[in-house]
């Protein structure tokens, strides 16, 4: 028995609940409870014919049961004859202390069927003893503890026999056992009582619940006060004990534990991902399991999106990239092409697994270009492998590093612009960018050359002069080439503004010669550096008289 | 009860006090020798209320920092983990646990939720097969004072779990500690809750707390209401870029439970500097709440008086006079100058950011569509944005506010838009829109009008019945953009101080609507309007007012100019920024009120969209 003592030790410190419990044999057991009920369902019936409608009256109700529920440091102590003690109840006549000591000891036994703990060694039965003292004297449960060992084992068990040969004291003895079975039910197998006592963080057991009604009013009643861990529990323990199709349809009536149900499995499967990363062992195919499950549910209730943005997840999470190319192609063809309401994430995901189609060879080839020692790499190395860059990135690169390249080219950056169907404004500015860092200005011609009529050539660009500028200026393109298309934005006024941002001397004084503004100018050429190109037209322009300045 | 309280705040040093007598017998139950394993979440709080040298007071022997990629872990025969209850975190203490059986190391096993238990972690435990050989404890540290004023849970998950996942697991955490609060200050006689959440905590407070009907004098309490707000009532406010002193700090630097560390940029030292940033310290007391065009000129100002301190050391007669300043003045002298100049290092790399971003451009788009005018500009601007590969939380931000001051984009530029987004920064982000969509922050028009998830359906179902959209029609019935350009931001007579005069956040204007109107009573034209509905609760019974002078333990009748009904506990549900904690303490000062601000974590734009954002790909 010690033996088994000192093993149950480490729960019952998990409990926290025990200080005295030296002498416990602890049976967390399914059976024990069934037994117990069985026992109280039989001497339910057994009292049934002594009925008695007077509930009130009895001063064993004084006894403050809920207090010894929720004082929950004691209710671990105080030991309950076990199911098999109560038949051999039945010799001497010291019939006064029975009734409080059975209805009290009933309510604890109750206690223990749900905290999950019963015990009947021998030992224990002196600790019942101050119970009933206790219920007597109406004392402070506390000071139970104190009192132990004040009475023999012998002399508690002949007391049941003598109970059962008087009849009144049965009478009476029947009544404090009907009242204490009916507050026990009530009190312990209350699903409110269950809930209150998860929240306080009470030790509690919900398998006392066998029935779906109970179960469900369990799991009605978390929801009604809102404590997610309460609601998880319950959700769980019923997709234990009852079947899925049962439990998917409860599930599915209360949007408040699905959405409990998937959070525990989104969490869940972070921990199976965790396990698998650190482990890389069987479990992958548990992870698989769990995650097809959230799948499946999210499926159930038709939250298709939800559910094909989980695979898209999984997809994207593949380690290497072929396995991600793979993935994504399987999850674009099982969860998106077919759902019209996708239709526009079906051609996102389809974008995503083109380009890292793109990626991969290119990556291939100008890595092993790179190590061969290919001078445009030397010239500009690269920083990072192109792999798993967004498709903007992938352009620039390959403008920068494959602007030439015919279209029927990976690396061509038409090729990219026409697969993805870019906007020409997208194109143009991230080609820009790139030709005017590589300081290829014919290529930026070219760039915003558009054919007229009659094989006559103009100068447009889709995102504006200005916007031109400010990619040019930021590349740090030289004053020559900036100043060449500042004089290509509309509007003096707007020229005059950008050219000043950037410091284009030459291009402000000639819009403010244009705008005929003759102090602005002068104000603007005191400013100017001696010697400079700028400062030198300033001067011409004051000093012509072919002028017409604004008055 | 009645604690001395700094210029009428309810003193919440009892409350570290408190929960620093609770984590020292934790540690007292593991007698002897121990390491102590620390969830990196943990570590600050922790700091803010138990020193290294207590813990080593306690036996503490080392401190490790926890790593869920390590198999195992060395150290001395007992240890404690002391950790958010996650399921992950469970599993690796449990591989540390079994990787030390495989090697028959015998050790104690401790582990301590914070801030309780849940059922999933024992199961986890359970699962492993390690139950029998962890004593698990709950350590229920929740709210961390961080100013006289303040008051964090330090909970930053709670957005994502409970908006994003409908997850109610923190409710519980919110409720518990407005319980312990109230045990403490008395129990609260008005309840406001703006949103779901806030209700629900509401309900689960009454649970817990069992309110005894009889007579209470509320008056003796200190607190004498209690606004809980839920942050999707107003996603706007946190998105908007901060202007005031502490809010750009936070938005530059990011302030971490208080403290903030400046690198050598700042301090123009080699090491960097680390700063408790609370009313203590008296420069920043002075600047933190200012709009910041008005915080340099102060802090030049202040080091010229400074300097001028300084100075009389020139002056100093005797040699006595000299002792004097040296052992008074000088030390004193010595450590506000070195506060300063980290205070002025720190606005010039604020002003040095923010000049070369194109700040001024970023925030006039910011303002026009807090307007809802010249969207075509905005969303041009947004697209230039994208085309230049600028800093992808910014950019998102501006498609937030796109969204959620339209009632959703138009399903063409919301195509557009999220198409060049992915394109721009990775298909991955695929899944962001995805969350925002859930959450209701960036959702098409067309959807958001058919079906939406449950949270939108007031909003959309309000598009519906009026053309202008529901922020639009907030605004106009709260008049939350102020008409006239010029507000002086010097001395501010208006919220919207905190944004430039731009806009007054939403969720500090109906905090004042709430105590001005003593409930929701005449605001069904702007509470019809808020996801989740309203709800109030009054406690305390209409004959007994607090106009009776209340005298505290000692005798005296120190809080007559107290009266409890002008202190306020405002709980920001999901987080709140900076700004709104600035603008309530403007508020207040200017009804008269004293704001508590309790809130589960302090955000700021960019900690809100990173929680709820996919990573990018290493």
């Amino acid at each position: 028995m010690s033996s088994l003592r000192r093993e149950s030790q480490d729960e019952e410190e998990y409990w926290m609940k025990s200080r005295v419990n030296k002498s416990k044999f602890n049976l967390f057991d399914d059976n024990v409870t069934v037994e117990n009920a069985e026992e109280l369902a039989k001497s339910k019936k057994l009292l049934t014919q002594f009925e008695d409608d007077d509930v009130d009256t009895v001063n064993w109700d004084d006894t403050p049961v809920s207090s010894v529920t929720e004082s929950s440091a004691i209710s671990g102590h105080v030991v309950p004859p076990s199911a098999s003690s109560l038949p051999k109840s039945a010799s001497r006549p010291e019939s006064r202390n029975v009734p409080p000591y059975m209805t009290h000891s009933r309510s604890q036994s109750e206690s223990f069927g749900v905290t999950g703990r019963v015990s009947f060694t021998p030992s224990s039965l002196e600790s019942v003893t101050p119970t009933v003292q206790y219920s007597k004297s109406q004392e402070k449960l506390h000071s139970l503890t104190s009192s132990s060992s004040a009475r023999s084992l012998e002399d508690e068990i002949p007391s049941f026999i003598s109970t059962s040969s008087g009849s009144k004291n049965l009478e009476e003895e029947i009544q404090y056992l009907k009242r204490a079975l009916k507050k026990a039910r009530e009190l312990k197998f209350s699903p409110e009582d269950t809930i209150r006592k998860m929240i306080l963080g009470e030790p509690y057991s919900l398998e006392v619940f066998r029935s779906k009604e109970e179960k469900l009013q369990l799991l009605d009643k978390a929801i009604q006060v809102h404590d997610g861990n309460a609601i998880t529990a319950v959700i769980l323990f019923l997709r234990q004990t009852i079947k899925p199709s049962l439990f998917n349809l409860e599930l599915q009536r209360r949007p408040v534990a699905i959405n409990h149900y998937l959070s525990y499995l989104r969490a869940h499967y972070d921990f199976k991902e965790l396990d698998m990363s650190l482990n890389h062992n069987l479990s992958y195919l548990k992870a698989h399991y769990d995650f097809k499950e959230l799948g499946d549910v999210l499926g159930m209730l038709n939250r298709t999106e939800e559910a094909a943005i989980l695979k898209y997840k999984q997809a994207i999470s593949a380690p290497d990239v072929r396995g991600k190319m793979n993935a994504l192609r399987g999850c674009l063809k099982a969860h998106f092409i077919h759902e019209p309401d996708l239709a526009h994430e079906a051609n996102l995901v389809e974008q995503h697994a083109a380009l890292l189609e793109r990626q991969w060879p290119i990556e291939d080839t100008d890595s092993k270009s790179e190590a061969q020692g290919n001078p445009l790499f030397r010239q500009f190395p690269r920083k990072v492998s192109i792999l798993n860059m967004p498709l903007i990135t992938t352009l620039y690169y390959c403008c920068f590093y494959h602007g030439r390249d015919a279209e029927n080219l990976l690396t061509s950056p038409f090729a990219i612009k026409k697969q993805h169907q870019l906007s020409d404004k997208q194109y143009v500015w991230t080609a820009l960018s790139a030709r005017s860092r590589l300081k290829q200005w014919t290529g930026i011609e070219e760039l915003l050359t558009a054919k007229g009529w009659f094989g006559s050539t103009k100068k447009v660009s889709v995102i504006g002069f200005d916007k031109v500028c400010e990619i040019l200026h930021r590349t740090s393109a030289p004053e020559e080439i900036l100043s060449k298309y500042l004089r290509m934005i509309d509007g003096s006024e707007r020229r005059l503004n950008i050219a000043r941002k950037y410091k284009c001397h030459e291009v402000v004084v000639e819009t403010l010669v244009y705008l005929r503004d003759r102090h602005e100018l002068q104000v603007y050429a005191s400013k100017l550096p001696p010697g400079s190109l700028g400062l030198r037209n300033a001067q011409d322009a004051l000093r012509s008289s072919t002028i017409k300045w604004k008055t | 009860m009645a604690a001395p309280s700094v210029k009428g705040f309810p003193d919440f040093q009892r409350l570290k006090i408190l929960a620093k007598d609770e984590f020292t017998s934790l540690l007292d139950q593991m007698p002897g020798r121990k390491d102590l394993v620390i969830d990196g979440e943990l570590m600050k709080p922790l700091d803010r209320i138990a020193s290294v040298s207590l813990l080593k007071q306690r036996g503490v022997d080392k401190i490790f920092k926890f790593d869920s990629s390590l198999k195992s872990m060395h150290g001395c025969e007992q240890r404690i983990y002391l950790v958010r209850p996650r399921m992950t975190t469970m599993k690796a203490i449990a591989d540390h646990i079994n990787s030390d059986r495989n090697i028959n190391f015998k050790r104690k096993y401790s582990i301590i939720f914070v801030p309780r238990k849940l059922h999933t972690c024992l199961s986890v435990l359970e699962y492993e097969g390690v139950m029998g050989c962890v004593t698990v404890s709950e350590f229920q540290l929740d709210f961390v004072p961080l100013d006289k004023d303040v008051l964090s849970l330090e909970l930053p998950e709670f957005l994502k779990s409970f908006y994003l996942e409908n997850d109610q697991t923190w409710i519980h955490t919110v409720a518990k500690s407005l319980v312990r609060l109230q045990a403490l200050s008395g129990e609260i006689g008005h309840v406001y809750c703006i949103g779901r959440g806030a209700k629900m905590v509401n309900d689960l407070m009454n649970f817990l707390m069992k309110r005894n009907s009889s007579e209470q004098d509320f008056s003796r309490h200190e607190i004498g209401s209690l606004i809980l707000i839920d942050r999707d009532v107003d996603y706007v406010t946190p998105l908007c870029s901060q202007l005031t002193y502490e809010g750009l700090l936070d938005e530059t630097f990011g302030i971490k439970c208080g403290t903030i560390e400046f690198g050598p940029e700042v301090t123009g030292k080699q090491q960097s500097a680390k700063l408790l940033l609370n009313s203590d310290d008296a420069i920043f007391e002075d600047v933190r709440n200012r709009h910041f065009s008005n915080v340099l000129g102060y802090l030049s100002s202040k080091a010229k008086s400074l300097q001028q301190d300084f100075d009389k050391r020139h002056g100093l007669k005797s040699v006595g006079d000299m002792k004097d300043f040296v052992a008074n003045e000088l030390r004193r002298l010595k450590e506000q100058k070195s506060v300063l100049a980290n205070h002025i290092g720190a606005c010039e790399q604020i002003l040095g950011k923010k000049t070369k971003g194109g700040f001024e451009d970023y925030l006039q788009t910011e303002h026009s569509l807090l307007e809802g005018s010249g969207l075509r500009d905005n969303v041009n601007f947004i697209e230039e944005l994208l085309f230049k590969q600028d800093n992808m939380l910014k950019t998102l931000k501006l498609i937030c506010l796109l969204s959620l001051t339209q009632n959703g984009i138009s399903p063409q530029t919301y195509k557009s838009l999220k198409t060049q987004y992915l394109q721009s920064h990775g298909f991955e982000q695929l899944v962001t829109f995805s969350n925002l969509k859930s959450l209701g922050i960036v959702t098409d028009q067309e959807t958001g009008s058919q079906a939406g998830t449950p949270l939108n359906k007031v909003a959309s179902g309000m598009a519906a019945m009026t053309r202008r959209s529901t922020f639009q029609s907030l605004c106009k019935k709260l008049s939350l953009i102020p008409k006239s350009d010029d507000i002086d931001l010097k001395n501010p007579t208006d919220m919207s101080y905190v944004f430039s005069g731009a806009y007054t956040p939403l969720s500090c204007k109906l905090v004042e609507q709430v105590l001005t109107r003593g409930g929701f009573t005449g605001m069904e034209e702007i509470t019809k309007y808020l996801p989740g509905g309203v709800h109030s609760e009054n406690h305390v019974k209409a004959s007994k007012d607090h106009s009776t002078p209340v005298k505290d333990k000692s005798g005296k009748s120190a809080r007559q100019d107290r009266p409890v009904s002008k202190v306020v506990l405002v709980y920001f549900l999901g987080g709140c920024t900076y700004s709104e904690i600035t603008a309530l303490r403007f508020l207040g000062k200017l009804k008269g009120y004293i704001f508590v601000i309790t809130t589960t974590a302090i955000i700021n734009s960019s900690t809100m969209l990173e929680s709820v954002m996919e990573k990018p790909p290493i």
